[in-house]
């Protein structure tokens, strides 16, 4: 292995990226509006029926509820959404205005999602209600 | 050791730099979301780390398919009709390696790296695997060494179609004319296979040539009602270039290490992507299905 080559290659790699990112590549993501992260949420998870939808205030999140009884959470990565289904409610908490929602994945994370103290604290409550 | 031929892959990584640029410079002035630098940086520095884990095991692959050689059915010289088989038989031998990639989890968990962007641009195209050494991908181009074409011959035909894949990674060009997009893989058909709407699911998988797909029933056209949305069922949600080499080889070990049973630990290792035990998770076929059944019942 050539450790010139490999020096340069990953230099080049740099150089590449931070040139996307002077073109200002990628920039300005948002999820959208509420039929868009409809929209989103039966993309990712074929048959899924949403009902409801928590929207981060920034349109960096969503938690969307389906008719049976089913969740998609969305969350923005780089300039598009990635996404976790759960058949049943996952773990969720109301934090101020912001709702958590644990995927149980370490590297997808915790995703919080700016809704207003009300709005979190009413879906932080299915988990309870669904727990009753 | 036989006199090898040049590498084209190395003649050809200027040409994909300066091309990468000019694709940004398109994004730009079209669809600047086409771009996204950190995911640009992660495909790049996978690529990179691919050509070191090439470098590491390319000997020991060359020299097995070496000795091999002296097994040889034939002895098959560098004529001029021996090029074009050994192309043909090379690309075949990628559909098949790539159909089995997408079809059994031990291959997939080295092949997931490429599709692991929610991109479609030619910095994907370089988004490689580190570990198709170990998941013994090589192995399906063996026996054309077998056969008795030169290793060299090979190793060439190899590199040429890995270069033609390089320009198929791209929103920027629509369909080539009709009579290409008949014979020769493009970026139309390959859009495709990187798409996960269910339609698109487990479709494409030509290296080359598109033919292969024709005949063997597994070919999708692109439609202009259903776009591609690109990555995996389970996009990774992060940038993270260690975690985005080795997920599915994690996911695969803490499957087979914690279900019990010989029968469900096999099916973990060599079942399609998603498979599990309790049917509680998505493989390609569950999510057709109930794509099917949605569409049915609307």
């Amino acid at each position: 292995m050539n450790w010139i080559v490999l020096g340069a290659s990953l230099a080049a790699v740099f150089v590449v990226a931070a040139i996307a990112l002077a073109l200002g590549l990628g920039r300005g993501a948002q999820l959208g509006e509420r039929e868009r992260v409809f929209a989103m949420a039966r993309d990712f998870h074929s048959g899924f029926r949403p009902v409801d939808a928590a929207i981060d205030g920034n349109d960096r999140a969503a938690f969307v509820r389906g008719d049976d009884g089913d969740f998609v959470l969305l969350k923005l990565h780089g300039v598009h959404g990635a996404g976790r289904y759960f058949a049943a409610t996952p773990s969720l908490e109301s934090k101020g205005g912001t709702l958590l929602v644990q995927t149980g994945e370490r590297m997808f994370g915790t995703v919080a999602i700016d809704v207003g103290a009300d709005e979190a604290r009413r879906w932080a409550g299915k988990r309870e209600a669904a727990h009753a | 050791m036989p006199e090898m031929l040049p590498d084209p892959v190395q003649y050809a990584i200027p040409a994909f730099i300066i091309l990468i640029l000019v694709e940004m410079l398109i994004a730009r002035r079209v669809d600047a979301s086409r771009y996204e630098p950190k995911d640009t940086l992660t495909s790049l520095l996978l690529g990179t780390g691919s050509t070191v884990a090439g470098a590491l095991a390319g000997g020991a692959v060359v020299a097995l398919a070496v000795w091999l050689s002296q097994f040889r059915l034939f002895e098959i010289g560098y004529v001029w009709w021996a090029w074009i088989a050994v192309f043909l038989l090379d690309d075949l031998a990628y559909y098949v390696f790539h159909r089995l990639a997408h079809r059994v989890r031990w291959f997939w968990a080295s092949h997931v790296i490429h599709h692991s962007s929610q991109h479609y641009n030619l910095s994907t195209a370089l988004r490689q695997t580190w570990t198709g050494f170990f998941s013994l991908s090589f192995a399906f181009s063996l026996p054309i060494v077998l056969i008795g074409f030169p290793v060299p011959m090979l190793l060439f035909a190899s590199g040429v179609n890995l270069i033609y894949q390089f320009w198929i990674h791209t929103e920027a060009v629509g369909r080539m004319p009709r009579w290409f997009e008949a014979v020769f893989n493009t970026p139309s058909h390959h859009r495709v296979h990187h798409a996960t709407n269910p339609r698109y699911l487990d479709r494409n998988y030509a290296g080359m040539l598109i033919i292969w797909d024709r005949m063997f029933g597994t070919y999708e056209r692109e439609r202009d009602d259903d776009r591609p949305r690109y990555g995996i069922i389970k996009n990774l949600g992060s940038f993270n270039l260690l975690w985005a080499a080795t997920h599915e080889w994690i996911g695969m070990a803490k499957d087979v290490l914690t279900i019990p049973g010989w029968r469900n630990k096999l099916g973990y290792l060599f079942g399609p992507p998603g498979w599990s035990h309790d049917g509680s998770r998505d493989t390609s076929d569950t999510i057709k299905a109930r794509w099917r059944d949605g569409a049915e019942s609307e």
